[in-house]
């Protein structure tokens, strides 16, 4: 991963370019998985940075992108609280998937309902998982839980999905 | 791509759109300019240097560097100047708020029931409610004039204004006066100033914020009076008054020593964890500080995290009979100031201080004993600590760095942080936690001679009111969110759903 300093980015001050630079696409990428609808999921965003931004000092000894996330997920959840739960979507919002074959988008649907269908955070300990990319142990500081923990949503939650009858973790996909 | 699709293909990302990447941008531009400007000042001193100092914050452009150069060089003048401001209050009545006067390098402001005074870059400061007033040496003589002239020199060298207008005959309440009008590029505000025409000092300036409708609504005024007479003994502090004065440097050193012993060591296998302190707030927040071998590189490196340099926090705190505690979070106090460095960590024998502050759900008072587990698991069971019961002020607050922090200041965040805990589980609790909160905040902001904008608290209001079906009273609580803060486009939402039901 790139470094501030890599870009020339050093003196604390500059600390807010940097971030905004090395990690906007990954908090709206994380963000706009959550949030179909585009105008709330780049508020999200946005929101998330300006929250960075006023909360700098916090960032002291951790990982950006794991504390940033750690931000993005309380926006996210600011978003559904004010719309009353979790955001549907439909087949036509995932249209934009690259390189699928035009039978898949059902299959693509299919996937994203056994996912929605869980608990909410068997769902975050999985997608953070297998979609953000991440470590049981920067999920366990981005939700606040221990490892211990994560390790178990995350279990009940590959069990729930493979209970349905789908194997779609690969991880060799990514 | 693979025969099988994997779930990240199930929830495709969005791609950054440009004006999102605008927007962030100026997000971090405007972080930056208020950093480079504000940050060692004390907050508490701000708004009332914002009349002479934060009006030149927008720098204005080349073309007009002649006229505002003109006025710097007024100010070459100056010895003494009484300046008094106002706020706008909820009725849209302007009522006074501070007065600040000057004289030959000192300075005394008064907010409310707060004084604080300043000379040769020491800053000394009277809170209200307070047995004690701190000190701090590098003010970096923010609130002088000089510093008035320092500002000038960078006219025309960079550009943060837009809309700069410069009116040479304009007129202010029948006075012929020169007016000089910008709008800030980063925040949705403008300043306008009056100048005298003869002695090119201005007079009158005001602060205008946008409204939702794009128009502008006057939120501070400052009148200024040049040359007058001040009895310098005014400006004297009063050092007689029997209240301890602190001296930050000395401060810091004494609570060096004090939390070097530390209360105790809790260890596991060849885990460690040293309480530094452990106090209870009357209001019954819990606060630690805490030594667990971490050992940072300064933050002015961000990319000192590391796997291995990863910031352990407490997991969980609650009572002896398990009553429920919430995080609020760590200590942002866990710093101080340095003229070179203004944020660096608080390290006890090489290791830095963490700090952490719980907030009862349930409980009221003050408690005397916690129990701590953490997160790192190198204590993973639950370890009972006696905690020192602190009056109204979080006397932390001092030592690590930052203007004391009232019981009222500590008690409304809680209240908040306990509201948006409750939002969706207890709807009348999240209510009742956030009225409290904004109430106490206005009642310490009152104190300061200051007023609250409470965007973020009258929208949480307003969803708090929302699920428990009280339309008219969410309705409100929007309408007072979106005052407070325009820009807030959710809340424009949500009221508009309210005004949509019959």
């Amino acid at each position: 991963m790139a470094t501030l300093e890599s870009i020339g980015i050093s003196a604390k001050p500059l600390a807010a370019d940097g971030l905004q630079r090395l990690y906007l696409d990954d908090v709206h990428a994380y963000v706009s998985r959550r949030v179909p609808n585009r105008e709330d999921a780049e508020d999200a965003t946005a929101e998330t940075f300006a929250a960075a931004f006023a909360h700098l000092k916090r960032l002291r000894g951790n990982d950006p992108r794991v504390w940033l996330i750690g931000i993005a997920r309380k926006k996210v959840a600011d978003v559904y609280r004010k719309r009353g739960g979790f955001i549907e979507v439909s087949l036509d919002q995932l249209h934009d998937v690259e390189a699928l074959d035009a039978s898949q988008p059902e299959d693509l649907l299919e996937i994203r309902n056994l996912i929605l269908a869980l608990p909410e955070d068997q769902r975050e300990a999985l997608m953070l998982q297998h979609i953000e990319g991440f470590s049981q142990r920067d999920i366990a500081k981005i939700m606040r839980k221990s490892k211990a923990a994560v390790n178990g949503l995350q279990q009940r939650g590959r069990a729930s999905v493979l209970r349905s009858g789908k194997s779609f973790f690969l991880p060799e996909d990514k | 791509m693979s025969e099988k699709i994997g779930i990240h293909h199930a929830f495709p990302p969005q791609e950054v759109s440009q004006q999102l990447r605008q927007r962030v941008s100026k997000a971090a531009e405007g972080h930056r300019a208020k950093n480079k400007k504000w940050s060692k000042i004390p907050a508490l001193v701000l708004t009332s240097a914002a009349a002479v100092v934060c009006a030149f914050m927008f720098i204005p452009r080349a073309a007009s560097a002649h006229t505002l150069a003109e006025i710097q060089a007024a100010y070459n003048g100056v010895h003494s100047y009484r300046m008094i401001g106002y706020s706008v209050n909820d009725s849209g009545k302007l009522v006074q708020t501070s007065v600040t006067e000057y004289l030959n390098g000192m300075m005394r402001e008064d907010r409310g029931n707060q004084t604080t005074y300043c000379r040769q870059g020491s800053l000394l400061i009277f809170p209200p409610n307070s047995d004690s007033a701190i000190r701090y040496e590098d003010s970096r003589q923010r609130m002088q004039v000089d510093t008035v002239k320092q500002v000038f020199d960078r006219a025309g060298k960079e550009a943060w204004v837009k809309g700069l207008s410069i009116d040479q005959s304009a007129k202010f309440h029948g006075r012929d006066v020169i007016e000089v009008k910008f709008e800030s590029m980063n925040e949705p505000n403008r300043m306008r100033f009056y100048a005298d025409q003869k002695s090119l000092l201005p007079f009158r300036m005001e602060l205008d914020w946008k409204s939702p409708d794009g128009g502008w609504i006057l939120e501070r005024a400052f009148d200024i009076a040049y040359d007058v007479n001040i009895d310098s003994s005014r400006l004297e502090p009063p050092v007689k008054s029997g209240r301890r004065i602190v001296n930050f440097a000395n401060l810091k050193q004494d609570w060096q020593e004090k939390l070097d012993q530390g209360l105790m060591t809790i260890s596991e296998g060849s885990a460690k964890v040293v309480i530094r302190d452990a106090v209870v707030l009357s209001s019954g927040d819990i606060m630690v500080l805490y030594t667990n071998g971490i050992d940072h590189i300064p933050y002015n490196s961000v990319e000192a995290h590391s796997p291995d340099h990863s910031t352990p926090s407490l997991v969980a705190v609650k009572g002896t009979k398990s009553e429920p505690y919430i995080p609020v979070g760590e200590l942002q106090g866990a710093m101080y100031s340095t003229k070179d460095d203004f944020i660096r960590g608080f390290r006890i024998r090489g290791e830095d201080l963490q700090a952490a502050w719980y907030t009862p759900l349930h409980q009221a008072g003050a408690v005397r004993d916690a129990q701590l587990k953490f997160m790192d698991g190198s204590v993973s069971v639950w370890k009972t600590v006696q905690l020192r019961s602190v009056g109204e002020t979080a006397e932390w607050s001092e030592v690590l760095g930052m203007a004391p922090r009232s019981g009222a200041e500590v008690e409304a965040d809680a209240a908040r942080y306990r509201a948006e805990y409750f939002l969706g589980r207890d709807n009348a609790a999240s209510e009742r936690e956030m009225k409290r909160s904004i109430q106490l905040d206005d009642m310490r902001m009152a104190d300061i001679g200051e007023m609250m904008r409470h965007g973020d608290q009258y929208a949480l209001l307003g969803s708090a009111l929302r699920l428990q079906g009280k339309d008219v009273e969410a309705r409100k609580a929007y309408e007072h969110a979106i005052r407070d803060n325009p820009d807030g486009k959710t809340n424009y939402e949500q009221l508009i759903k309210l005004l949509d039901k019959p």
